[in-house]
């Protein structure tokens, strides 16, 4: 039983490590075999684990856009990773709405099926640096990530990254990034392809493309 | 009335800027189910084809306080008694818009049902001064009845002294309430701005 989650808060979830498992989440074929036995690491400044390869290859639904935010967490939470406070986001699903995207806004409490499903086909993301940023990450998917922290390139390095108000170009850039979103995707993916780029050997050795 | 009321956007035809907001802002209105009709916004260019003169003064407050109003301001002032003039031939409520304001919130029934007149905008986030904060914008979008509509015009000022906002914040406070959440104004800095403050 856990009972604090990285020295914030409380959590109320039994947490049960299995491994060897049975269970059939997606054939059990989720990952790649890239094994770490002795812990987290960075390889090249990039946290190399991804999915199976075919899972990065799920046809893309051209309106579909992803967001999931801080607004619905119960829990404490680090600040830094509300930088960019519900103001913005009070704006930023509608600016998408109003470009024509039909934005799904995932939580903690969507099923896990149904949030691998919608990032997997989603044409992008915008998000805070939490919840399920692992899974953008290992399906490289195009990204506009948000949150007062370095760590956030680490955990994200195919995104297009915000940090602050303050410290970013303007305290509204990342509002102007994403009003601006349709002329702004092709260098979005060229972060992807040059992630990926960097990755395909490492872990599926061999080139991307 | 259980239906939505007509939206009558202010805009500016073969107007560059003013095309160019109306095209991103429109799908907020229409996507959510409104009716939304165009309106033609009056110029320097129109004021004579205006059915009602009005009288400027010279400016009462504000930083441009004691100078007169410039034509911009003018036409907005023209362009909003226009469309009083509209709402005051409906027989529901009607809502006017100006050509930059996106809706970002569902605009509550019983808010319509209730109050003669609505606040519906706010300048924030997405303005042009986004350091100034959140703050009221009682022309950028609101609701009105027929009869509020027909007040507004028989009580026009002999000369007018304020700007337009302020007139009709007069009236939502006054007479009704502010949703000002609900819809925002939207600056883009490459597609710039219609009216122009300082003479």
């Amino acid at each position: 039983m856990l009972t604090r989650m990285h020295g914030y808060g409380k959590v109320e979830v039994e947490v049960e490590n299995i491994f060897n498992t049975t269970h059939e989440l997606l054939g059990r074929q989720l990952h790649t075999n890239i094994d770490r036995p002795h812990g987290y690491a960075v390889l090249n400044s990039i946290n190399t684990w991804l999915f199976q390869e075919r899972f990065l290859h799920t046809t893309v639904k051209q309106n579909l856009v992803v967001v999931w935010r801080t607004k619905f967490i119960s829990s404490d939470y680090p600040a830094f990773k509300d930088s960019y406070d519900s103001a913005y986001w009070d704006l930023i699903i509608p600016i998408l709405k109003m470009l024509g995207y039909t934005v799904m806004e995932i939580t903690h409490r969507t099923p896990i099926r149904e949030v691998f499903s919608l990032i997997s086909q989603c044409k992008f993301i915008v998000a805070y640096n939490g919840m399920y940023h692992y899974i953008a990450k290992n399906l490289v998917k195009p990204m506009v990530v948000m949150g007062d922290s370095k760590i956030i390139k680490t955990h994200n390095p195919q995104a297009v990254h915000f940090f602050s108000p303050k410290k970013d170009r303007s305290e509204r850039a990342v509002l102007d990034y994403i009003l601006n979103i349709k002329n702004n995707f092709d260098k979005m993916n060229e972060k992807v392809i040059d992630t990926k780029r960097k990755l395909y050997p490492i872990v599926y050795g061999k080139e991307y493309g | 009335m259980d239906k939505l009321p007509t939206v009558g956007m202010i805009y500016l035809k073969d107007n560059q800027t003013s095309e160019e907001y109306k095209k991103i802002v429109s799908p907020s209105w229409i996507n959510a189910g409104f009716n939304l009709e165009y309106q033609q916004g009056i110029t320097p260019e129109t004021f004579h084809r205006s059915k009602i003169t009005l009288r400027f003064g010279n400016k009462q407050s504000g930083r441009n306080a004691g100078k007169p109003f410039t034509e911009t301001e003018k036409a907005i002032w023209y362009s909003h008694v226009k469309m009083w003039e509209i709402a005051s031939r409906k027989s529901n409520p009607y809502i006017i818009i100006e050509h930059d304001v996106m809706l970002l919130k569902h605009i509550d029934l019983a808010d319509i049902k209730k109050y003669p007149i609505l606040g519906l905008c706010h300048n924030g986030l997405l303005s042009n001064k986004p350091k100034k904060g959140y703050r009221i914008s009682a022309g950028g979008a609101y609701m009105l009845s027929r009869d509020i509509a027909k007040k507004m015009i028989s009580n026009l000022p002999n000369k007018i002294t304020t700007n337009s906002d302020a007139y009709i914040h007069s009236y939502i406070t006054k007479y009704g309430a502010f949703k000002h959440e609900c819809s925002t104004q939207l600056y883009i800095p490459e597609i710039g701005l219609t009216i122009n403050h300082d003479a």
